[in-house]
Order: C-alpha cells, then structure tokens, then sequence
C-alpha cells in the first residue's frame, strides 16, 4: 500500500449551529499534488484550517503522516498553511518573513541564510531579501508567501487559493510555476480553489466540494469525464446538462417529447438522470444525420477564440447547449438554423 | 515538559480561565475603586456626620436638605450648573465646528499636523489653562491693560472677571480645542462626491451644509457632546478660580462639603443627584452614537 | 457675480477664523510664558522689565521642586498601569465571545461617564472611612489609574479590531508558540497603540486637577499645588514659572506627537 500523508476520518465542524464542514473523509498520497475544489462558502479554508491546527474538528480525525494530530498544536505540526489573505508579516521584510519559521527551528544563522536564498530563487526571486512587503507586486506577494511556507520543508503544504487575486495571465503562469515548485521540493500539496482551471491543470487528485460535503474524489480525467452528479459536471469543464428519466439505453427528456439514446448505463430504470455531453464532443453543422442523436438548433451567440469558436445555441426543448468547434475557416452565424449531435458514446450519465 | 508549559497548555485549554485572568486586573480596579467605593457613597448619603464621625441612622434627611437647605440654593444651584453646561456645551462646539469644518474639508496637506497643534492647548491643566485666561481677561489682563493703554476705558472692566460670564467663557474656551477632533473625524467620514453630486443637483452651498455637511457629521456632535458636558457637571475648579462668589457651581458645593465643611453624608446626596444625571446622559448619547464613534474619536 | 464675491469672502473668512482660532487658544499660554519673566510681583500687565527672579525662586524651592518629582512619578506610574489593565482587558473584549461582555465593556467604560468630582470623592470616603488609608501620591496614582482606564481601553480595542488575526495565526503555522507570537509578532504591531495609550494615559495623570485634589495627602502634584496657591490669589509669581514649565512640557510633549504623526502620515 503507498504511504498517505494526509488522512481525514469522518471530519465535521460546526460553528454553533452551522455545518462548515459535513462528514468528510479522503487521504492524501505521499507527494501528491491534491485539490478541494469547490465554489465560494463550501466549507475548503475550515477544512485546510482544520488540518493546519487553527480549527479544532467538532468530529472525526485527523492523521498527518501515521499520527493522529487532534491534540498537536498547529506550531508543532509538520506541515504548513498559505493563508488565503497571504499574510505576510508588515513589520519585517521578505527575508524576515521567509526566516520566521526557520529561526522557530532554531536554525543557525548562517543556514537561514543559505535556505532563505535557496527559496527565492525557487519562486524565481532572486535578491528580493530587503525588500518590504509593502514594496511588492501582487504575484511576488503570492510567491513570498509559498516561499514562507515552504521553508521548513514541511511534510505536507496546504495551499489556500494561493492565485486568487491574480489576473489570468500571471495566473496561468504561476499554475505552471506552482507545479515545478512542487516537483522541485517533493512535497505533498493540498490546494484549495474554486477554479476548475487551476485544479485540471495541476491536480493529480481532485476532491469536488459542496456545502461541506465531498461530493466525489478521483484522478482529475475521472472527475473531467466520469462526474458523479450535475453538480460536479457544471463545475468542472463546464459539461452540457439536459435532463430526462433513463428507459432501456435510453433517456426520455423532461421538456421534449424525444430521447437521448445512451446505449446501456448502470442505472436503474425510470431513475432521473443528468444527460452530460461536453461541448467539444458537440458537432454543429447543417449535414450531420448520421449520428446517433441528432436535434434542431438555433445559434443565438457566438465567441469566436482563435483556435476554437464557442456557439450558444438553444436546441429544441428550450435547452441552452455551448458548443465547442476547431475553427476550420468557416462560422456560423447567430440566428442560423441547424442540427447538432453527438454519438452516444460521448454521453456521461450523471445523478440530478 | 516543564511546569510552566504544562500551564500553558491548561490555559489554552479553558477559554473561560484565561479571560478571566485577563480581565480579573482591570475589573478588580473598577470594583474595589469605583463600584464599592461608589456603594458606600449611596450608604453615606443616608448616614449623619457629627464632628469627624459617621452615624447610620438611615434616613432621607440629606435628600430633603438638597432641596430645603439655605432656602433651597443647593437646587437652584443645581440647575444653574446644568444650564452653564448645556451653554459651555454649545459654546464650545460652535466654536469648534467650523474649525474642524475647515481642516478636514479645505486643508490639504499635514492635516493630522494642525489637528494636534488644535488640541495642544487642552494638553495644559485646567488650573494653568484659568490662569493664563486671567492674564487676557482679569482686572489685570491683556484686554484692561490695552482698553486703558488706548483710553478705550478708564478702570478695568469688572464685568469680565469673577462671575459665572467669566466661567463659562473659560469653560468653552478650554473645551473648543478638544472638540475639533471628534467632530473632525465624523466630517472626514462623508463622502465628499456626496457633496460634488449635491452642488450637481443644484443646491446652494447653505442648503448643501444644512441636508448634507450636518446631519452626515451629526455623531461627531454627539460625541463631542459627551466630552463636554459631562465633565463640566461636575466643573469645580474654574468656578473656584475665576467665579468669585457669584459664579460657584454645583461641584463647589460637593467640594466644599468634603474638604472644607466635613458634611460627607450631605455632600454624598449631592453627588448622588449629579451621578444620576451624568449616567442618563451619558448612557442616552452612548446609546445612540455606540462605542465604535467613541474609539474612533480619541 | 456678486455671489462669486460672497463666496470669496466666505473662503477668505474660514481662513481667517482658522488662523484666529488657534490664535486665540495659544494666547494665554503664550502670556503665561511671557509673563513669567516680568519683574513684578503682580501676576500680570503691565511689563515690567526681564527678569529670572521667579524661574530662580521656582528652582531654588525644595517643595516647588518635590512637586514636579511627585507629578511624574504619579504620571508614568498610572500610565503603565492603566495601560497594562487595559491591554490585558482589551485583548478579552475584542477577541472572544462570552456572556456577560456588554456589562463588563460597560463597567470598564463607567469613569468617563461620571464627572471626575464624583470619581474622587467617593475613592476618598472609601480609602479614608473604610480602610482607613493615608493619602499619599499612591492614593492619587489609585484615581489616575482608574480615570484613564477606560480612555486606554477604548484606544487598544480600537486597533486591536483593526488587528489582522491571520498574522497571528500564520505565525503560529510556522512554529511559533503563543508567546513567541505575541512577542513578535503582536506586540510589535500593536506598539504604536500602546504608545498612544500610554501618552494618553500620562497626559491625564500630568494635568488631573479633580481627581488629585481629593486623593491628595501631604505630598502634592503639580496641578494640585498651584490650584492651591491661585485659590488665596497669593500673588506669588513664582507660580507662574511652574506654570510656565507645565507649558512647556506640554509643548515638547506635543512636539513628540507632532514628530510621531509625520512618520505615519
Ligand atoms: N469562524 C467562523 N464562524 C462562523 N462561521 C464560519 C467561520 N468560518 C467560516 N464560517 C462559515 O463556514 C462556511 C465555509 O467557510 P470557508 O471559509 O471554509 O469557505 P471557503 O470554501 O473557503 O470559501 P471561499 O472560496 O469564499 O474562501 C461559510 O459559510 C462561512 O460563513
Ligand atoms: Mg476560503
């Protein structure tokens, strides 16, 4: 069996009467690069807190490598938290701030030194020790404070939206900085976002989050291209959803007097389900009769991106469905009549 | 693990035991120099004093003299020191207002610089503050000394100096400079596009400061209010410096009875109207301006 | 156009009545000054000539000298007192949740809700009836700490609302134990507070007339001692040297504020 890091048995919190967190558990591998993805509220900071020590469970158990932490303050816990607010002490510079957790190991000076170096040239920057925290950008506020966290080398590092506040750009240049980090170090990363971007990109794991509740675990193709509910399809990479009782490989739809051929499902009959089809499996185009399911459309919207155009179409039965098309040379225009479909293997079942 | 982190660890446990023990120092202070101390003074007011000694003999004697005493002077005393407050109080905002008007809506730049050169003069003891009041306008002050110089007036001006004018002059002199603050960080607080958007709509500058500037900066008032008055209920100093016989106040009375006529009971009955009456008007404005306004203003 | 002249002079007249106003509130400070060196043993006009006779005789006087002593010992002590109660309560009131919060605020609150007179009576009767104490400057020291309590603990709840706990806590995260924390982390932060509240505290204790008066023993502050000697209108000059020194420590106490007030703003 491989080595877990990070184990949550049960986990609940209650602040008075109000569930943060409902009963969750998953385990974290060694090394591994782990998401909570979830959208706003849903209870991700009260679970990192509650790992980094500053919360105390209201239920369950919490292990960190094989111990049992429940009674281990959060200074003595091997691992380290990047606050969502970053944090950043005002009175002391970048250096001071990166060194406050060494000097707490009671390092030699002259080994803080060297360490502190190491993690600026890790986050990429180099020389940046007597700089004030007030004297530095966004990203490099981000950076400093991955850098702080890393620095004890903890075991395990949990990071709270730590791209937040990033505009898209730097955003997606931090993700691919953030993964190199975590291969150069080895460590464990637990990740907290509400950005299903972040989490595909850099996740080996993905845990989906609503309301204090998980509402499924998996690699993060699973999640992509097998998701447990409506829920978790909408969240991640924006699945299409119409919804219908499922019949003999077949779902009748709720607005449309047709069905969505499926093939067969582990799924009982006469249960409601959410049809998911991602927009790239989606084909638009006036001739295209010999899939499996084909309807009328109208395209009411359309986004052209350089490589790919997205349609807002609205199909028969009043479902809105985003399409995504390889941009050949040729558009469609908004107000045009047509058909779409998709072969019945591209359709994922999901619970409503 | 050594004794003290064990203890540590107990504190961290108990919520309750440690903000206890962080509270016991300071409400010990207020209990055993002020709540007691406050208790026995409600006792005393019901005692009698013969000579040096206290009799409890329980009765509402010391009340009934509040009001019958000298023919009922202590009362209207009472009520004279209300009405010089209520005056000091206005005075001294009125002053202030457009002071702290000026600061925070024409001054630029060093606005925190003038705000503590304004409060500088209520740094100075009241004592000194009354005696330095008396080099301008006692018999031997700045404005005699020039009226004679400029032959505006042949003897110095009576008027001026010992009666409850002089008091209340001083009073609100004194009082103006702290008051620019306070009233300075309700008016900081408007929103000054408020004001743009006002003048947009067409309103008149006076109309502009009557429905906007005014009532926006009314919590400032509030709290101003609330440094003033109180405090001058009680004003004894200044009546006794520049007041002469005529501009005693009620905080005489109190005074004199302790220090100089040793009727403790008598002046605890005293005290005790003026306790009252500062816990209503301090709990009415603290109640409408909150503790927020206060923390912001000092 | 007329309303454009009207409005100049409007301008023109805030100015003017800015300048006039702190024109005016200096003015008996700055005769003070002036005046404690006219050779004359009147206290006022007209101006006799230069002279140090009354800073000397002020010097030169052991109780003169005694008093000032007195004050600061009174002033630093009550402030470091109150300003430790105060920090300690401030800490409890902001930071947890617990019954009985607003009566305990309230309570902490309740010496700047009575006039000072009330204050210092009733700490006289009980010092002096029921526990039979002689004043003395530790008795006066008793009034300030408890005067100034609430005014410390309102200016510490203040910034300590403005505190980002996640500082704290970020620390803790990095190994630092709850008193490693305060002790780097909080206290620095929260130091200027605490130095306005001990400036605030001083203050209060240095010019306190009211309370002092009553909690007085043979031994006098400042204040005290020259309200003692202005109530017979002595006469005595020299007073107005004292007089003029508590000015100037105002002055360099303010000069401090003003220097403190550039750096942060
Ligand atoms: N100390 C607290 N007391 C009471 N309720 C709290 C506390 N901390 C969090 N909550 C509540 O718990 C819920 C979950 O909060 P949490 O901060 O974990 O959300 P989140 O998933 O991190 O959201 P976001 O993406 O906005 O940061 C929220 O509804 C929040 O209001
Ligand atoms: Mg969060």
């Amino acid at each position: 069996m491989e080595k877990k890091d990070v184990v949550l048995e049960n986990v609940t919190k209650k602040f008075g009467d109000f569930v943060a967190v409902d009963d969750i558990s998953f385990s974290v591998k060694r090394g591994e690069f782990f998401s909570l993805l979830g959208p706003s509220g849903c209870g991700k900071t009260t679970t990192l807190r509650m790992l980094a020590g500053l919360e105390k469970p209201t239920k369950g158990k919490i292990y960190i490598g094989e111990e049992d932490v429940s009674e281990v303050a959060p200074f003595e816990r091997p691992c380290n938290l990047f606050f969502q607010n970053v944090a950043l002490f005002p009175h002391m510079n970048v250096s001071e701030n990166i060194a406050f957790g060494l000097e707490m190991k009671k390092l030699p000076k002259s080994e803080i030194e060297k360490r502190v170096k190491e993690l600026l040239d890790v986050v990429g920057l180099p020389g940046f020790e007597k700089r004030r925290t007030k004297e530095l950008s966004g990203g490099q506020v981000q950076r400093i404070g991955i850098a702080r966290a890393l620095a004890r080398r903890p075991r395990v590092l949990l990071l709270d939206e730590p791209l937040g506040p990033l505009d898209l750009k730097l955003r997606e240049e931090m993700m691919i900085e953030l993964k190199r980090i975590q291969k150069v170090v080895g460590t464990t990363f637990v990740y907290v976002t509400h950005d299903q971007g972040e989490a595909i990109t850099m996740s080996d794991e993905i845990a989906a989050m609503k309301e204090g509740r998980i509402i499924q675990i998996g690699s993060t193709e699973e999640l992509y291209n097998k998701p447990r509910t409506a829920f978790v399809a909408e969240f991640i990479g924006r699945s299409n959803l119409i919804r219908g009782r499922y019949r003999e490989g077949k779902v009748n739809l709720n607005n449309l007097n047709k069905s969505i051929i499926t093939g067969p499902h582990k799924v009982a009959d006469n249960d409601y389900v959410a049809v998911c089809i991602k927009p790239e499996r989606i084909s638009i185009g006036e001739d295209i009769a010999n899939l499996d399911n084909v309807f009328e459309a109208v395209i009411e919207e359309v986004y052209f991106r350089g490589a790919q155009i997205n349609y807002k179409v609205l199909m028969e039965g009043n479902y809105k469905i985003s399409i995504l098309e390889h941009y050949k040379g040729k558009i469609f225009e908004q107000g045009k009549k047509l058909k779409i479909g998709w072969e019945k293997e591209d359709v994922h079942l999901s619970e409503t | 693990m050594s004794i003290s982190n064990k203890i540590l660890k107990l504190i961290r446990k108990s919520e309750k035991l440690s903000i206890g023990m962080q509270l016991s120092p300071a409400m010990f202070w207020i209990v055993f120099f002020l709540l007691i101390p406050l208790g026995i003074l409600v006792i005393y007011s019901f005692w009698e004093m013969v000579g040096t000694r206290l009799i409890p003999v329980w009765d509402l004697r010391n009340y009934v003299d509040v009001f019958t005493r000298v023919g009922g002077m202590y009362i209207r005393l009472f009520v004279k020191s209300l009405a010089m407050s209520a005056l000091v109080t206005v005075g001294s905002i009125a002053l202030a207002y457009p002071v702290a008007y000026f600061v925070s809506l024409r001054i630029e730049k060093y606005k925190y610089t003038w705000l503590i050169l304004l409060m500088g003069p209520y740094l100075v003891c009241w004592v000194i503050l009354v005696l330095g009041w008396k080099m301008v306008i006692g018999y031997s002050g700045l404005l005699n000394y020039l009226g004679q110089l400029l032959g505006l007036i042949s003897e110095p001006m009576s008027w001026m100096w010992n009666n409850w004018w002089a008091v209340v002059f001083i009073l609100i002199m004194g009082w103006a400079p702290w008051l620019v603050l306070p009233m300075f960080v309700s008016l900081e607080k408007i929103d000054k596009s408020l004001l743009e958007a006002a003048a947009d709509l067409g309103a008149k500058p006076m109309k502009r400061f009557l429905r906007i500037t005014l009532p926006l900066s009314s919590p400032g008032l509030l709290v101003a209010t609330f440094f003033v008055l109180i405090p001058t209920f009680g004003e004894f100093v200044t009546p006794a410096l520049a007041g002469g016989s005529r501009g005693v106040m009620y905080g005489n009375a109190i005074d004199a009875s302790f220090t100089s006529m040793m009727a403790w009971p008598f002046g605890s009955a005293l005290s005790i109207f003026l306790m009252i009456i500062s816990l209503i008007v301090a709990t009415i404005l603290i109640r409408i301006v909150g503790l927020e306004k206060l923390m912001e203003s000092l | 156009m007329l309303r454009y002249i009207f409005r100049d002079i409007g301008e023109k007249g805030f100015k003017f009545y800015f300048f006039l106003f702190i024109a005016v509130i200096y003015l008996p400070l700055v005769l003070l000054v002036v005046f404690s060196f006219n050779d004359s043993i009147l206290m006022g006009f007209p101006w006799r000539g230069f002279t140090l006779r009354w800073w000397e005789q002020f010097l030169h006087n052991p109780t003169a000298l005694g008093v000032v002593k007195n004050s600061f010992i009174v002033a630093s002590v009550a402030a470091v007192v109150s300003t430790a109660l105060g920090l300690l309560a401030a800490f409890v009131l902001v930071r947890h949740i617990f019954r009985g919060k607003n009566l305990i605020t309230y309570s902490i609150m309740l010496p700047m809700l009575f006039p000072g007179i009330v204050v210092g009576i009733s700490i006289l009767i009980f010092l002096r009836s029921v526990l039979n104490i002689k004043l003395s400057l530790f008795t006066i020291m008793i009034g300030h700490i408890l005067f100034s309590l609430p005014y410390v603990t309102l200016i510490l709840m203040a910034r300590l609302i403005g505190f980002d706990r996640s500082l704290e806590e970020a620390a803790y995260d990095l190994g630092a134990s709850e008193f490693t924390t305060f002790r780097r982390i909080t206290l620095p932060l929260i130091m200027p507070g605490i130095f306005v509240a001990l400036f605030i505290a001083f203050t209060i204790s240095l010019e306190d007339v009211v309370i002092a008066h009553f909690l007085a023993g043979a031994q006098a502050t400042i204040p005290v001692f020259v309200y003692g000697q202005l109530r017979r209108w002595s006469g005595l000059p020299m007073v107005m040297a004292i007089s003029a020194f508590m000015i100037m420590i105002m002055a360099v106490l303010l000069i401090i504020s003003l220097i403190s007030a550039r750096r942060r703003y």
